[in-house]
């Protein structure tokens, strides 16, 4: 399963450029939006919400299948290949992803007084684990 | 007009359909407010006058457009209303309500939803999923959406009755507040589940014939006070992610 996460990351980055191009290509949509606007044309103006739709549905998907089709040749052919200790360490990687999301979570409360957050946090979690531990 | 601002309700799910760098998400106001236009604008000069003032530039989140959308519905409505009486061009009312709508709605929703909301009921979800892999997805769909679709609705139909009176419906519901009682949820919630986790994950992956384990337990948070240290510093969670996994593969390996 890390390994999968370590390797599909990459294929994200392709994921924001393909959002980043659909978006330029969308700029031509609006041109045409604008003229039908001049004409009074409301329809003209919602076939280019469909065609951009379109656009990302279709790449999206295309993306998507490839992205998968490839990802799972890639994880096929490497996983026999790995050793035991990088199997190990593997193990300990999807161990500490959640870790990451953590972060990620307490990096996203938009809010002054964050330190306050982090050691609720921190409180709840020791607690926890020194109960548990205990029990 | 009923139909017109279904449509103009169902529409508003598009709003970033055609969004782009020039005007952001207008294209999907434009097309949002077509079906009230089509009702309350006669005349092919004048229906194009208010399609290319639709299309001036407009951002704001996607759920809150919605609000905007039912104001500016609102507003046109009773201009029509108004044209019939004394002839006011409200279009210019309809332009600054926009501007002055979209900045504030849009902080109001990215703190609610993105950065509260959208975490906490991902946190339920991945709870529920414990119990059950299948259901943690519907958990998070039924939990996130009738907030979000509440939300929709109520803002669509408080911005059709009131215009920009709309502001008043969103300081009653006091987001401000509710994000910050929801991010303390958020904090707790976490810390269960990732103590949660540091009991069972060894299990699942069989390191606990590592031995030290029980004690390393509670030394986790010291790396992950560490984590958040940098990303505060502005160092990216994945290239943190790539580094710890570099330095376990070569500690393990020379641990043999």
């Amino acid at each position: 399963m890390a390994l999968a996460i370590l390797l599909a990351i990459p294929l994200a980055l392709v994921g924001k450029w393909i959002d980043i191009e659909l978006r330029k290509l969308n700029s031509r949509f609006l041109k045409t939006a604008k003229e039908g606007a001049r004409d009074g044309d409301t329809k003209k103006v919602g076939r280019q919400i469909v065609k951009s739709v379109s656009a990302i549905f279709f790449a999206f998907t295309i993306f998507t299948v490839v992205g998968t089709y490839l990802l799972t040749i890639m994880i096929f052919l490497i996983y026999p290949q790995i050793g035991a200790s990088i199997l190990t360490a593997l193990k300990l990687v999807y161990f500490a992803i959640p870790f990451f999301g953590v972060v990620g979570i307490l990096d996203n409360l938009r809010d002054k007084k964050i330190f306050k957050f982090v050691v609720a946090f921190g409180a709840t979690y020791l607690i926890l684990v020194l109960i548990g531990g205990v029990i | 007009m009923r139909i017109a601002l279904i449509k103009t309700f169902f529409r508003s799910f598009f709003i970033q359909g055609c969004w782009n760098f020039e005007g952001m998400q207008n294209v999907g106001f434009a097309f949002g407010i077509s079906p009230v236009l089509l009702k309350t604008v006669e005349g092919k000069k004048m229906r194009s006058k208010a399609l290319l003032n639709s299309l001036e530039l407009f951002n704001t989140h996607p759920y809150m457009a919605t609000a905007i959308l039912g104001a500016a519905a609102g507003m046109e409505r009773a201009k029509s209303i108004d044209d019939g009486k004394d002839g006011k061009d409200g279009r210019d009312d309809i332009s600054e309500m926009k501007k002055m709508l979209s900045g504030p709605l849009a902080g109001l929703g990215d703190s609610f939803f993105w950065a509260a909301l959208k975490p906490l009921f991902s946190i339920i979800a991945v709870i529920s999923g414990f119990m059950n892999g299948l259901i943690a997805p519907v958990v998070f769909i039924i939990l996130y959406n009738s907030v979000h679709i509440w939300i929709r609705i109520k803002g669509f139909l408080e911005g059709v009755k009131h215009g920009i009176g709309v502001v008043n419906f969103f300081q009653r519901l006091k987001l401000p507040l509710v994000t910050e009682r929801l991010s303390g949820m958020i904090v707790i919630i976490t810390g269960v589940l990732l103590a949660g986790l540091s009991f069972f994950t060894p299990h699942f992956l069989d390191i606990e014939s590592f031995g030290f384990w029980r004690e390393l337990r509670v030394l986790l948070i010291v790396p992950f006070f560490i984590i958040l240290f940098a990303r505060k510093k502005g160092v990216s969670l994945l290239l943190m992610l790539y580094i710890f996994s570099f330095i376990s593969v070569v500690v393990i390996s020379l641990l043999g």
